[in-house]
């Protein structure tokens, strides 16, 4: 039957696409999901337009005058108010459409953002398994290399020893909440790194070092400005979420765990470390805490203005802080599962033929790993990414609702939930409806992604 | 074998060194020190005895130090007296243990009793009217809030149902764990037991519901792939009643991997459930947790998270050596 398929899709000329996406129409319920989904981010984006023309209250409006008590715990249906209204008033229909916002703003960034991060961890890890670790690329490895050799360790710890002397000036700067300071820094790292040119740390690379480093530190500074000017501008119109908060949240998320992978980097294949012990013992000793409590610590932590990092996010984000926060935290341990996906997988492919003839024909290892191998595990990898969307979306409400997670007065569907379990005996309607939108939202991305499981998989039947 | 357990428990030596030393520095780290409810308190604490209180919690060390001393004592067997409960942080954690066990025991054999019979008979009837129906609602249970359907079954239970049916009385109560005055000595075993059980209904089906969706989904997929297997075709031509391939031959190697997915839940198990314990009010590990963590009570906190840490290393290791028991193909060396 297999050859029968074949056959119909090289007449038609179908794409591998194509394909998919036909078998994708067959899952009626993923089609239906995806409609469902396109609703829900469509109604999020429009939320604050509507607020803006006055078809709906802004979601934190409380209302004021006389007879206060009027307005509080209005049942669904009343005038003006289609769900409602809560202990303070508000309404519940604006605060749920602007609590989506938030909910598909943590599940798809934290969805992207850690498959990306598992997926080169992933790959990296599976691709150099049983062997040490040597992945080295561009004009500072070879220099490394060439130190290894020469039994230069010393120059490489003071080289390491002055980065993280400029990282720490730059993060004590930072949390001053000066936008300044990263100037400051960023000249700070350029002079050190001529510093470490004097001693000879990097040889003959010196003037190419310099303008890496240099031509980066102006374009990181270039959008550290752009950013800062959105932030000032947008985020007190649009409170949290919105393009720019997503936006800014992925770069800084993706900045720092890049400094770290850096660092890493250059430890393991200093040490002659197997990547994928260091992988699989980091993933051991990250299962092996529990992670609710964990969580809860972790954002107690940063949440709280009196930790340095709680008084960094709050300077740079305000009152949305908490949204970035639970986003990072999210992620730290999102990758797990696509890291481990994509190991799995790339250790097996990297035995099959198509591998060992790239190599014959010369390819070069990065080459082989992501144009021949992470591309044949790209439709796991989507899979999981709709998956994550799911998850990330109850685990943000779960800690929301504990009162752990996005803090008030920035609607969640998880915070909606956190009082209203006391109100249940005279005002229901304050738990069913946030609640049966996380329900609404998870189902319809689980079961798009049972449908693209369907549709991507090569064994499934048409 | 034998060497490869042993390799794997030595290797749980660094990794629980490591994970109490992440703990402790993240819960230590937190802002704050557990002074600070006392010293708010009471005015009348001048910064002397502020001091003197710190240097007798052992609070004014530095971070390292105090996790030196604590692993020192722990080896030692000592955890240390928990601040908010005047006891003993072991025999605490003990008595939180068992209300916790009763709740997620009985969920999870509630949970396994559901799913592997419902995957089963979804499998063999794979494209039917009721296999549509289960996969719709293990998609639901997979998908639902726990802290909402906790919330719901409240609602429901608690107050439209007895509403409609106009009485007083909750079908199922909203929260506790035992009736005011209720024990054994004053109504007797049998109908104390039946109050506790009550108790019981709705939280237990609240914490199954997810692990049943989950494993049901789990069976039900891992049965397809080995119904399709040359044996089972082998099986039925050799003229095997059906009962015999489905039960004997095809569940059997379906069960393979879900015996690892259940064996990694197990340490769940001792953990609890913050937000079914809370929505509850029971009494029990996950709340313990929250609450020591929220109170800064750090001897409960360690006591628990490194106990729990050491459960799921432990069962990890048992998880895989199960797998080798049932699946003869697979070796360790």
């Amino acid at each position: 039957m297999a050859s029968n398929v074949n056959a119909k899709n090289v007449e038609r000329g179908e794409s591998t696409w194509q394909l998919a996406w036909r078998r994708f129409r067959k899952h009626r319920m993923a089609q239906f999901s995806m409609i469902v989904i396109v609703i829900l981010v469509a109604a999020s984006l429009v939320a604050p337009l509507l607020v803006s023309l006055g078809w709906i209250p802004d979601p934190n409006e409380q209302p004021s005058g006389a007879n206060l008590k009027a307005y509080y715990f209005l049942p669904p249906g009343s005038e003006g108010h289609l769900l409602g209204t809560d202990e303070l008033g508000r309404d519940v229909f604006s605060r749920i459409l602007f609590g989506g916002r938030i909910s598909l703003l943590v599940g798809f960034s934290v969805a992207i953002v850690s498959v990306i991060i598992g997926t080169v961890i992933g790959a990296l890890a599976g691709f150099f398994s049983g062997r040490p670790f040597d992945f080295y690329a561009g004009p500072f490895s070879k220099r490394l290399r060439e130190m290894v050799a020469e039994g230069s360790l010393a120059a490489f710890g003071l080289a390491l020893g002055l980065g993280l002397l400029a990282l720490g000036l730059l993060g004590s700067l930072a949390v001053a909440g000066q936008t300044g300071a990263f100037w400051i820094a960023s000249v700070l790292v350029a002079l050190g790194v001529l510093a470490l040119n004097l001693f000879g740390v990097f040889g003959a690379h010196l003037s190419r070092m310099t303008w890496t480093v240099l031509s980066w530190g102006i374009l990181g500074g270039t959008a550290w400005l752009i950013w800062d000017i959105t932030r000032t501008l947008a985020l007190p119109s649009i409170g949290a979420g919105g393009v720019n908060g997503a936006l800014s949240t992925v770069g800084l998320v993706a900045g720092g765990a890049a400094a770290l992978a850096l660092l890493a980097w250059g430890l393991i294949g200093q040490l002659k470390l197997d990547l994928d012990i260091v992988i699989s013992r980091l993933i051991d000793f990250m299962l092996s805490i529990p992670t609710l409590p964990l969580l809860l610590v972790l954002s107690a932590f940063l949440n709280d203005s009196r930790s340095p990092l709680g008084r960094f996010a709050q300077g740079v984000f305000g009152e949305s802080a908490s949204v970035f926060i639970i986003i990072s935290i999210l992620i730290i341990f999102g990758w797990i599962t696509s890291a481990r996906l994509v190991r799995g997988q790339i250790l097996s492919l990297r035995e099959q033929e198509f591998s060992m003839a790239a190599y014959a024909l010369g390819a070069s290892e990065p080459r082989i790993m992501f144009r021949h191998l992470v591309p044949n595990t790209l439709a796991p990898i989507i899979v999981d990414a709709t998956l994550a969307v799911g998850t990330a979306i109850l685990v943000e409400a779960a800690l929301s609702f504990l009162g752990f997670g996005i803090q008030p007065p920035v609607p969640t569907w998880g915070n909606m939930l956190t009082g209203a379990q006391d109100f249940i005996f005279y005002a229901p309607h304050l738990a069913i409806y946030p609640g049966l939108m996380i329900l609404i939202t998870v189902l319809a991305f689980n079961y798009m992604g049972d449908g693209l499981r369907d549709a991507l998989d090569p064994r499934s039947q048409l | 074998m034998i060497a490869y357990t042993l390799r794997r428990l030595l290797q749980m030596i660094p990794l629980l060194f490591f994970v109490s030393l992440a703990i402790y520095t993240l819960v230590a780290l937190q802002p704050g020190d557990p002074l600070e409810g006392l010293i708010f308190q009471n005015p009348h604490l001048t910064q002397e005895d502020i001091a003197k209180l710190k240097a007798a919690y052992g609070l004014d060390q530095p971070i390292h130090i105090r996790y030196f001393k604590w692993l020192g004592r722990a080896l030692q067997g000592d955890l240390g007296l928990s601040r908010t409960y005047a006891q003993p942080a072991a025999q605490f954690i003990y008595g939180r243990m068992q209300n916790t066990l009763l709740l997620t025991g009985l969920s999870f054999l509630l949970a396994l009793a559901v799913a592997i019979p419902v995957g089963v008979f979804s499998a063999v009837r794979q494209y039917s009217i009721a296999d549509y129906v289960v996969t719709f609602f293990s998609f639901v249970g997979y998908s639902t809030p726990v802290f909402w359907l906790g919330i719901m079954l409240m609602l429901l239970f608690a107050v439209w149902l007895p509403e409609r049916l106009g009485r007083f009385e909750p079908i199922f109560p909203a929260g506790g764990f035992v009736s005011p005055g209720v024990s054994p000595d004053t109504v007797g075993w049998w109908a104390y037991l039946k109050d506790r059980a009550w108790y019981l209904v709705l939280p237990v089906f609240t914490l199954s519901v997810l692990s049943m969706a989950g494993w049901t989904r789990f069976t039900r997929s891992s049965m397809l792939e080995v119904l399709q297997q040359d044996y089972i075709r082998t099986a039925r031509s050799k003229g095997l009643s059906e009962r015999v391939v489905i039960y004997k031959h095809a569940l059997r190697n379906a069960l393979i991997p879900i015996v690892t997915l259940v064996g990694l839940a197990i340490p769940g198990l001792f953990s609890g459930a913050v937000i079914t314990e809370t929505i509850f009010s029971w009494p029990g590990m996950g709340r313990a947790l929250f609450d020591s963590l929220l109170e800064k009570d750090y001897n409960v906190a360690m006591a628990a998270l490194v106990f729990l840490a050491f459960l799921t290393a432990l069962f990890n290791l048992l998880a895989d050596l199960a797998y080798a028991v049932v699946d003869p193909r697979i070796r360790y060396n």
